[in-house]
């Protein structure tokens, strides 16, 4: 059957732009719900009251002199919010409140983190040619790319640590034994293992890693006669003040650079958002701009670079400046919920600037991409 | 990533990127306008409360797809039940509300067809019919969007079937 003569497409649908953003605002009045799975992880959110103002409150560790490097012996640390750190290459940290984790390296072939106390979930970029380790007591987590919490908690006579995977496989085994196969145990997705260890937490046996260096110590010892730096900014209640606060943090030494960045990204991106609800098409295009300026690594850069292409092509007959922002949001990867919609604006803003060979170049790599996606049908027909 | 974690901004994302797909599904499966807002806010509702169920990303525009498909199951069954009770009136779909005028004729025919069926039939037998004929499934995917067997898909669409051909008898007999 044609496409012409398929009944999907003959079927019409009552939906438009002023609905989708009415079903929007009724959504947010219900109350959008958390996923069951963040739900359990409460600990990560706090209460609900905290959540507004997570940002607000964060601590950080103060040597590092690069904001995108965290130096080896770099500790971070959470009092009453949780803090979200983000690595060099990609992967996330998110401590609870009341946890330690310290770097013990950092570079392109090993990542190596000790949890010292408290709880943690991590998400590990994937690099084959990188191993990524945690120290929890007396266990180490062998990491390959995956999603993971851990936990570790003083109890009388030793020391409880926890490890519950998300996704993907870890390898645990014990820091006193030797690197063996009968010394590894391997956790899957939806597997949780924990275990005491007694007191003697620095193990004396040779097959064990040798404790932090002098170097690792001595940035330890510096923190620690430096506790400012981990200062905790009190929530707010109200949208407004919890949005200045967020500045505020960001713009606050001594706040962890990562959590302070998402703050600032976190404020502009409501800012754009309410302008383009409100209609006010110019002033969101140069809110997401912004962003896009100050936060590139943002988790928002990708929607705001394809929200910044929508604006240009359809309100501000740019399709130029379009195609810049679009081909910006295609490259934020193909497992965003906008990547195909950009790859077809693409095609669509070369069709509109007559620029036939870049606009079959596009319609191409969709159609590669999305030989059934919704666009396929429209996009054939582009680019005479 | 984000929208499992329960980030708003990304959750509207989401929301903005499947819309039009859910708000098109939803009229679809249930025929007329005044009910598509509720099932696509109570869709969007399960699916972000649910969003960590889900085992691969990228299959979460099918994912959505059965959870509409689910939701529209429930309240058509609801709203059978309320027709038996005498809370609500069975009234005829507006067929040219749901065909659009650039429908080629032979499609605005079996869309005539399968729209006129569905007041006769249960809420699985009319789901399994819509899937089928109008959005073009195969049996194994209204299966799978369903989440029931193939075989009770069989027999939900042999019903349709045959009350298809019983209309199309009657049409034959009319002078």
């Amino acid at each position: 059957m044609s496409e012409a003569q398929r009944p999907l497409e003959h079927v019409r649908n009552p939906v438009s732009d002023a609905r989708v953003e009415r079903q929007w605002a009724a959504l947010e009045a219900h109350g959008l719900p958390q996923p069951s799975g963040v739900r359990r992880a409460r600990w990560l959110l706090v209460a609900p009251a905290l959540l507004g103002c997570a940002l607000a409150g964060a601590f950080a560790w103060s040597l590092f002199s690069r904001p995108a490097r965290l130096p080896v012996g770099a500790l971070v640390e959470s009092v009453r919010q949780p803090v979200a750190v983000r690595l060099e290459d990609g992967s996330r940290l998110e401590l609870a409140p009341e946890t330690r984790m310290q770097l013990l390296e950092n570079d392109a072939r090993a990542i190596e983190l000790d949890l010292r106390e408290g709880r943690a979930r991590l998400e590990v970029t994937h690099a084959p040619a990188r191993k990524f380790k945690v120290r929890l007591g007396m266990a180490e987590v062998r990491v390959i790319g995956t999603r993971f919490e851990l936990e570790r908690k003083p109890r009388a006579g030793g020391t409880w640590v926890r490890v519950s995977v998300i996704e993907g496989v870890v390898e645990l085994r014990r820091r006193d034994q030797p690197d063996d196969g009968d010394n590894l145990r391997r956790l899957h997705a939806g597997e949780s293992w924990s275990a005491t260890f007694g007191t003697q937490e620095q193990p004396k046996s040779a097959a064990v890693p040798a404790p932090a260096s002098s170097e690792e110590r001595a940035l330890e010892q510096k923190q620690a006669e430096d506790p400012a730096a981990h200062e905790v900014q009190d929530a707010t209640s109200s949208d407004e003040a919890k949005e200045a606060g967020e500045v505020a943090a960001a713009a606050r030494p001594g706040v962890s650079r990562d959590t302070a960045a998402d703050a600032g990204a976190s404020h502009v991106f409501k800012r754009a958002s309410v302008a383009r609800r409100a209609g006010r098409m110019r002033e969101a295009a140069d809110a997401y701009a912004a962003l896009l300026a100050r936060y590139p690594s943002d988790a928002r850069a990708g929607l705001s670079a394809f929200e910044l292409g929508r604006i240009r092509m359809d309100a501000l007959g740019d399709p130029e400046g379009a195609i810049a922002a679009l081909a910006r949001a295609a490259d934020a990867g193909a497992g965003t919920s906008f990547h195909e919609d950009a790859l077809a604006r693409i095609a669509l803003a070369y069709d509109a600037l007559g620029r036939n060979g870049a606009c079959r170049e596009a319609r191409d790599r969709y159609l590669a991409e999305y030989p059934h996606g919704v666009h396929a049908h429209a996009l054939a027909a582009q680019c005479k | 990533v984000a929208a499992r974690a329960g980030e708003k901004w990304a959750q509207e994302a989401l929301f903005r990127r499947y819309a039009r797909m859910v708000n098109g599904l939803a009229f679809r499966l249930i025929g007329r306008d005044d009910d598509v807002d509720d099932l696509v806010q109570e869709s969007f509702l399960s699916a972000f409360s649910s969003l960590g169920r889900l085992e691969n990303p990228q299959a979460f525009s099918s994912w959505l797809g059965s959870i509409v498909v689910r939701t529209a199951h429930k309240l058509l069954r609801r709203r059978r039940l309320m027709v038996r009770v005498g809370l609500r009136r069975n009234e005829p779909l507006d067929l040219d509300a749901v065909i659009a005028p650039s429908a080629p004729p032979a499609v605005a025919l079996e869309l005539r067809r399968v729209y006129s069926t569905l007041a006769r039939l249960d809420a699985q037998a009319r789901i399994a019919l819509v899937l089928h004929r109008v959005d073009g499934l195969s049996l194994p995917a209204v299966a799978q969007q369903m989440k029931i067997s193939l075989s009770t898909v069989k027999r939900r669409l042999k019903v349709a079937e045959k009350l298809l051909a019983e209309i199309d008898g009657a049409d034959r007999r009319e002078p």
